[in-house]
């Protein structure tokens, strides 16, 4: 970086100016200076998330009878110059319904009837609108970190419809 | 002159790094298809005559994730006798004839094995009803 930086300031120097600085050819005939050059590297942070939609698995009786239906979700991939830390949240309480039959879909279906977890194994941390951290780590070249979810069913709520969440990763350096 | 050149430089090399963000925000959705769910089972069926009268009890159980009809196909050509039934669905209790085709008895919620018990009286002198044969649809 600082290498770039004086090829670029040598770029900008005046053509007159340029002419005198061949110092070390013809000493004397020039002067001197010192110079310093100070960059200030503030937390670079990157994050991706594939893929942006996950379809979740279509339930059936037997996810009805369970409870939930598990899916994996994204994968996230960080890329930080600093320590940081993962998190998860959604951003409605409720899912957004759109009625696919005579029956209404369910309007308030609520955020936390998707839960997510770092393995399929769970545990599983139920969604909220305020950022559940997932995980930290340290400075990094594109750590991959994989999101699993389970979408929660009751017989008596969750009537046919489709339904989607909108969910915010952040990736923040403390 | 060099010195101005240089210095502005250096200010902006100072100023691109300190206006990186303090954080990334990917904003991605989790999207769901619940499809209609209708399931009917067949529990129980105990048949008694007493009095003259022969009542064949059959229990049901609904699971639907939305509302529901409960309805009974009756398949007979000649000789349809009356047949009524008793209905019980939780506290609730209807009556309802069997003509022959379809006839609707029931509606009911979403919900998981709710019991359904079909009481079916008819005369003992007559054949047995034929069979019956139970449908549940979207309300």
């Amino acid at each position: 970086m600082k290498c770039a930086c004086l090829v670029l300031a040598a770029l900008l120097i005046p053509a007159p100016v340029r002419a005198q600085s061949n110092c070390r050819a013809n000493p004397g005939t020039c002067s001197t200076r010192p110079m310093s050059i100070q960059i200030t590297i503030g937390p670079a942070l990157q994050l991706a998330l594939s893929p942006g939609i996950t379809s979740l698995a279509t339930p059936t009786p037997a996810h009805y009878n369970a409870g939930f239906c598990a899916t994996p979700g994204p994968t996230a991939t960080v890329s930080a110059n600093a320590p940081w830390t993962l998190s998860i949240s959604a951003s409605t309480a409720t899912w957004s319904a759109i009625s696919t039959s005579s029956e209404p879909a369910r309007a308030d279906k609520p955020a936390a009837d998707l839960e997510w977890a770092l393995s399929s194994a769970g545990p599983f941390t139920s969604m909220t609108t305020s950022p559940a951290n997932v995980i930290s780590g340290a400075t990094t070249v594109g750590t991959n970190v994989s999101i699993f979810y389970r979408t929660l069913y009751s017989w008596t709520n969750d009537t046919p419809g489709n339904y989607s969440l909108q969910l915010v990763f952040t990736i923040t350096s403390p | 002159m060099r010195s101005l050149f240089i210095g502005i430089f250096a200010v902006a090399l100072a100023a691109a790094p300190a206006a990186a963000q303090q954080f990334a925000r990917v904003t991605v959705s989790a999207q769901l298809a619940i499809p209609q769910v209708l399931t009917l089972r067949s529990g129980a069926v105990t048949e008694t005559t007493a009095n003259g009268t022969r009542t064949r009890s059959t229990t049901l159980y609904v699971t639907a994730n939305r509302n529901w009809v409960l309805s009974v196909f009756r398949n007979c050509q000649s000789t349809c006798g009356r047949l009524q039934a008793r209905i019980v669905n939780s506290d609730r209790v209807t009556t309802a004839d069997f003509p022959a085709g379809t006839t609707s008895i029931l509606q009911g919620r979403s919900g998981s094995s709710i019991p359904v018990t079909i009481e079916l009286t008819s005369d003992a002198s007559l054949p047995p009803p034929s069979e019956l044969e139970y449908l549940i649809t979207a309300a």
